[in-house]
């Protein structure tokens, strides 16, 4: 290897290490935070339109919570929840209770996901909550507000 | 356990050995306080005057941008921290997404025993709360406030020896005090 790519190897090697929890929430039930995360993790591509199949077997089986629930794909394993109106309120208390843990203050973040105010995306997160084929028409718009989940997928940074 | 307005959460994880006592309401600033004070032998007498939980130093002094905020208000007899925490007006569903947190895998730390003080003051008291710490009627809010909260003193002791009484039982688990 020439003496300039090892540098440049060397360099790579130095960067900080990934964050190692991630913590996506949103202010409704956690579709978006749920559609973020599988992002993060690899289960839905980032580099590529995404298949309204692939979202609705990602959201078959899963349902909306204000718990935390975990996601695992190729890229390792990130959180999601829906915080509804509480998220600041609960945001707030995570950081105070983290301090109890053993994850370093540091190595957490917890990234806000924002979700569109349109009628069909609510009506489509309601759906999802109230029975199993609703997931069909979360797909549909999970598809439709993509920009969102990728927006939100940039801003992985320590808060 | 929860019926009771009490709750013991075991973080995922190592555990440490010690136990945390947090007491929840809206804002952290009227019902928990009390019950902290109670707990840590601050407010000793049988039936206290309003007077007298007026004068505790942290009675209504919280301000809404600090709600979820987790205070610490000192050590018991036994040895384990005792905190307040405000969790504003959906405290269960708040509570879900903290105490789920806890349980990520990895998390560690020692259990926290959860003790919900807002049913324990009646609807004058938090009429009173609110007058003071929303709508800015502090002083006619304070004193409405202190004083339903004397009237309701009993029932406060009474939960604060539940809770003690679930501290104790938990503590059989964790001997060791996390701070002495």
């Amino acid at each position: 290897m020439p003496r300039e790519d090892r540098r440049q190897e060397n360099r790579r090697d130095e960067r900080p290490r990934r964050i190692t929890f991630r913590l996506f929430y949103d202010h409704g039930v956690g579709l978006g935070a749920l559609l973020t995360a599988a992002l993060d993790v690899g289960r839905l591509p980032a580099d590529r339109p995404w298949e309204e199949q692939a979202v609705r077997d990602l959201l078959i089986g899963r349902r909306p919570s204000a718990a935390v629930s975990v996601m695992e794909g190729p890229r390792g394993c990130a959180y999601w929840c829906g915080l509804g109106a509480s998220a600041p309120v609960v945001v707030r208390a995570w950081r105070y209770f983290l301090q109890f843990s053993l994850f370093p203050q540091e190595t957490a973040v917890f990234l806000p996901v924002p979700t569109p105010g349109a009628r069909r995306w609510i009506r489509a997160e309601r759906a999802w909550r109230r029975r199993p084929e609703g997931a069909d028409l979360a797909a549909r718009e999970a598809i439709r507000y993509v920009q969102f989940w990728h927006q939100a997928h940039l801003s992985v940074w320590p808060d | 356990m929860f019926s009771s307005g009490i709750r013991l959460i075991y973080p995922s994880g190592p555990t440490e050995a010690g136990l945390r006592v947090v007491y929840y309401c809206y804002g952290s600033a009227h019902s928990s306080i009390v019950c902290a004070a109670i707990h840590l032998g601050r407010l000793k007498e049988e039936r206290p005057s309003a007077r007298d939980i007026i004068r505790l130093a942290d009675f209504d002094a919280t301000d809404t941008w600090s709600i979820g905020t987790l205070f610490f208000k000192g050590v018991d007899d036994l040895g384990y921290p005792v905190y307040t925490l405000g969790l504003g007006p959906r405290r269960h569903r708040a509570l879900q997404s903290v105490a789920s947190l806890l349980t990520v895998p990895g998390f560690g730390g020692s259990p926290i025993l959860f003790a919900e003080a807002l049913p324990q003051i009646g609807w004058l008291a938090r009429l009173g709360g609110a007058m003071s710490r929303r709508y800015g009627q502090v002083s006619f809010g304070r004193s409405l406030s202190a004083r339903a909260i004397a009237r309701h003193c009993a029932d406060l002791r009474r939960f604060v020896r539940t809770v003690r009484e679930a501290e104790r039982r938990a503590a059989i688990d964790a001997p060791t005090p996390v701070l002495s």
